[in-house]
């Protein structure tokens, strides 16, 4: 009876064994998969982040965390991702706020003019595919998808294990972590002319998107973080697409009625020089030269209006010096 | 649900696990709620047309064992009448939902045909899945029962189980009362080592059907969908990926089927055994879906005299056992040509026996050399495969063309050039669809000679575990299976 316990308990161990194995080769597989690494972010250490960047690709192309240290030794990092929807930047934030303690949350409200969970699925998995499974990821696949639909996003291994049939194989996109999360634009489009509405002319908001930015609102005052909300500059095609504009106007209420500061940069071309013929990549998305007039602006009124420390002189973000000086150097040659 | 599903992936370790957790006893009820939930994950209203079955098999068991006490000549009349309800109410089922549509059309053109115009009402009936194979199981039941060879059982949970155990409830392999049902009867206390290899078993099975069957037929889909602009050769490489995928799909399925009833302490009986390596037609029904032909040898053919009645009596029955074959495949009349194609082939094999038997003395070839073995296994392959054809396409009239196609139009140079990647599968996965069958072939050739279960798990820890790892992963990476990734909707650099 004994040894047949014991023999029993030693099944157990092996199965118990095998299943951690294979759990272990299954993230690693998945990994080789994947067709592009996860955030940069996510290699970021442990509380070493003070200030946070979160939205869409107008979020993204627009603000550099690198220029902020330079500037004011901020340890901030990007997190925006094409396609982002509020919801989305939601659960994205939550896992981020198990991994750092920043002092400062920043969130770009564009999407406020978009109501859905997500926007396509592969923008899902964008946003998605680099946060490890943890309890944060599960409550984001099973927040914002349908069942039967989650699979390819908990074990994205059964969406990318095709990838082996393409010419490419399993060539990976890889994102510069000296960028700090930031995707440069090079292209240059003139939108001169574009017709900045004035703040007054607003329309009313979908349902979905401004649930998620009152959670957001909850979750930094449940963890005690300060939070703003930018809207970076766009353009839109016109004349269809007005109402985006007024979309975004309408924010301003909002965030008055929640206490959260607000900056519509649509108001503030002038004084932080944007130039519209000059400064966009696209319709929606600032350049390099955009991106540094933004940056530029935006870190002095974080500087004038939060206390980020300057991190310039700890040894702990000595790696970041160096990730400037490669930063600067690649950022020239784009 | 199916086998390949994430449903049966999360259902089969909740059951494994809460029937060995729970005393003997009760198992068996587990296990039918279990089965029934499992079939009516399909439909919920099949469910009664199975409980039907059961209850109706069931009660001419008992029946069957009350007549046998009554005195020998009324005894043997109320048996008879027994059996005759049980097969007809089972088969009218059977043929209701099968079959009714298939013979009210085929009715109607032939009185159209002489003239009388004929009405047929817009049938709606789904047909219930797995309905073949549990029918054919339970009347095995009350066929034994009448024989003699099992007493009626009383117990009806356990009998209901035989019916609807679900590993083999809706593909088969087809059991038999006097092997599933006697298992269930008795104890079955957790096994390790059986539940390893089942395990494994379940692994390989899966491997056949996602990664080897289902990527044949992607290529057999798209040629067979326009066999008219398909060269020859393409056309007969079709064939010949059908014959591997249909092997596989069915093949693979007993396999998870076998192994997921061994992990749970029950043994099937084998369905499949490396078909293609039959050396003649009659060969290859010995080693093909082997449930299925023993129960029309055992319940038809042997009770229409089997070859006990002279020659022409035995070509007749032949016949007649693969044309109901045909028909018990489905409901069409390209089926029942593939089973009358294949009655045909014994038929003829057996006419030209002696025929070939002085050829072989003529030519000093031995039956049993590998020359002829070589030979023979190539020819049956041949013969199975252009029946296939018959079975995949839509009509015989569609087969036949396509058969023509491969005679007259052959046109080699298509299998060498890129026009072979026209198909549905392009240059990389042809080529991992080649090192797949060729494992196949390497493990049906193992199992030629010995278990390729018992190979596995007879070596240490680190080799065992290696072969599992291999196999998950070659199923995660190379199976078809997933939401599909399509490269050119993940741009992450929009604009």
């Amino acid at each position: 009876m004994e040894k047949k316990k014991g023999r029993a308990a030693l099944h157990i161990l092996a199965a118990v064994a095998f299943i951690l194995l294979f759990a272990l080769l299954l993230s690693l597989v998945s990994g080789a998969f994947r067709p592009r690494e996860g955030l940069t972010f996510y290699e970021e250490p442990k509380d070493s982040l003070d200030v946070l960047f979160l939205g869409s690709s107008h979020m993204l192309n627009a603000v550099s965390p690198m220029e902020l240290w330079r500037d004011y030794g901020m340890a901030s990092c990007n997190l925006a991702e094409n396609g982002q929807v509020l919801p989305v930047t939601y659960y994205v934030l939550l896992d981020a706020l198990q991994r750092q303690s920043p002092k400062l949350v920043v969130v770009d409200v564009y999407k406020v003019v978009q109501d859905t969970l997500y926007d396509t699925k592969s923008y899902l998995h964008t946003s998605l595919d680099g946060m490890p499974l943890g309890l944060a990821k599960l409550r984001a696949v099973y927040g914002l998808l349908p069942a039967g639909e989650r699979t390819e996003f908990l074990f994205d291994l059964t969406l990318y294990h095709d990838r082996w049939r393409d010419e490419e194989g399993l060539k990976r996109e890889t994102r510069d972590p000296d960028f700090k999360g930031y995707v440069p634009l090079t292209a240059v489009e003139p939108h001169e002319g574009f017709a900045v509405l004035p703040e007054s002319e607003t329309a009313s908001l979908p349902e979905t998107p401004v649930q998620y930015l009152a959670k957001i609102v909850e979750l930094c005052r449940d963890k005690n973080v300060d939070l703003l909300f930018i809207a970076a500059p766009f353009t839109t095609p016109v004349p269809d697409d007005m109402d985006r504009q007024r979309r975004v106007n309408a924010v301003a209420d909002l965030a008055k009625t929640w206490g959260v500061p607000f900056v519509n940069m649509m108001h503030e071309l002038d004084g932080m020089d944007f130039d519209l013929s000059a400064d966009l990549a696209d319709t929606y998305h600032a350049n390099v030269s955009g991106m540094k007039k933004i940056t530029a602006w935006l870190g002095a009124y974080i500087a004038a209006h939060y206390a980020i420390p300057d991190r310039r002189d700890d040894s702990r973000y000595h790696s970041w010096d160096a990730a400037y000086k490669r930063y600067e150097t690649s950022l020239e040659k784009s | 649900m199916v086998f390949n599903s994430v449903d049966f992936l999360i259902f089969f370790p909740v059951v494994c696990l809460v029937t060995f957790a729970l005393p003997r006893r009760a198992r068996n009820v587990w296990l039918l709620l279990a089965s029934y939930y499992f079939y009516m994950a399909w439909n919920p209203q099949y469910a009664l047309l199975i409980l039907a079955s059961t209850v109706i098999t069931y009660a001419s068991g008992l029946l069957i064992g009350w007549a046998g006490t009554k005195e020998a000549r009324r005894a043997k009349t109320l048996k008879r009448l027994f059996l005759a309800l049980s097969f007809a109410s089972n088969l009218l089922i059977l043929g209701v939902f099968k079959y009714l549509g298939f013979f009210l059309t085929t009715l109607s053109r032939l009185l159209g045909a002489v003239g009388i115009a004929l009405k047929t009402p817009a049938l709606d009936i789904l047909l219930p899945v797995g309905i073949s194979f549990y029918t054919f199981q339970a009347l095995s039941y009350t066929a034994d029962v009448y024989a003699g060879k099992l007493a009626p059982r009383k117990n009806f949970i356990t009998y209901a189980l035989y019916v609807s155990f679900f590993p083999q409830l809706v593909a088969g392999p087809i059991e038999r009362s006097d092997h599933l049902l006697e298992q269930l009867e008795r104890p079955r206390p957790f096994d390790y080592l059986r539940a390893r290899e089942g395990l494994l078993r379940m692994g390989w099975g899966l491997f056949q059907k996602v990664v080897i069957a289902d990527r044949a037929a992607v290529f057999v889909d798209a040629v067979f969908a326009s066999p008219e602009a398909v060269p020859g050769s393409v056309a007969a490489l079709a064939m010949v990926f059908f014959s591997v995928q249909i092997y596989c799909d069915f093949g693979g399925y007993s396999n998870i089927a076998i192994g997921a009833a061994r992990v749970l302490g029950v043994d099937l009986i084998e369905n499949f055994r490396q078909p293609f390596f039959a050396v003649s037609v009659r060969d290859f029904w010995r080693r093909w879906h082997i449930s299925l032909s023993t129960w029309f040898r055992d319940y038809v053919y042997i009770p229409l005299g089997g070859s006990r009645r002279g020659r022409v009596r035995k070509a007749l029955n032949t016949l007649a056992v693969f044309l109901l074959s045909g028909l018990w495949h489905g409901a069409q009349w390209h089926f029942v040509a593939w089973g009358f194609l294949h009655g045909v082939y014994q038929v003829a094999g057996d006419c030209t026996a002696g025929l070939r038997r002085r050829l072989r003395a003529a030519l000093h070839i031995r039956e049993d050399g590998a020359v002829h073995r070589v030979f023979a296994t190539a020819v049956t392959f041949l013969l199975v495969t252009a029946a296939f054809c018959v079975f995949r396409a839509g009509s015989v009239g569609e087969a036949a063309r396509m058969l023509r196609s491969v005679l007259l139009d052959f046109r080699p140079a298509a299998l060498t050039s890129k026009e072979l990647f026209a198909f549905g599968l392009g240059e990389r996965e042809l080529r991992a669809f080649g090192w797949s069958v060729a494992a196949l072939a390497a493990v049906d050739l193992v199992q030629e000679r010995r278990s390729v279960w018992r190979l596995v798990e007879d070596r240490a820890l680190p080799v065992r575990w290696a072969v599992y790892l291999a196999l998950i992963f070659a199923i995660l990476i190379f199976g078809v299976y997933g939401p599909g990734y399509d490269a050119s909707s993940f741009i992450y650099f929009a604009f």
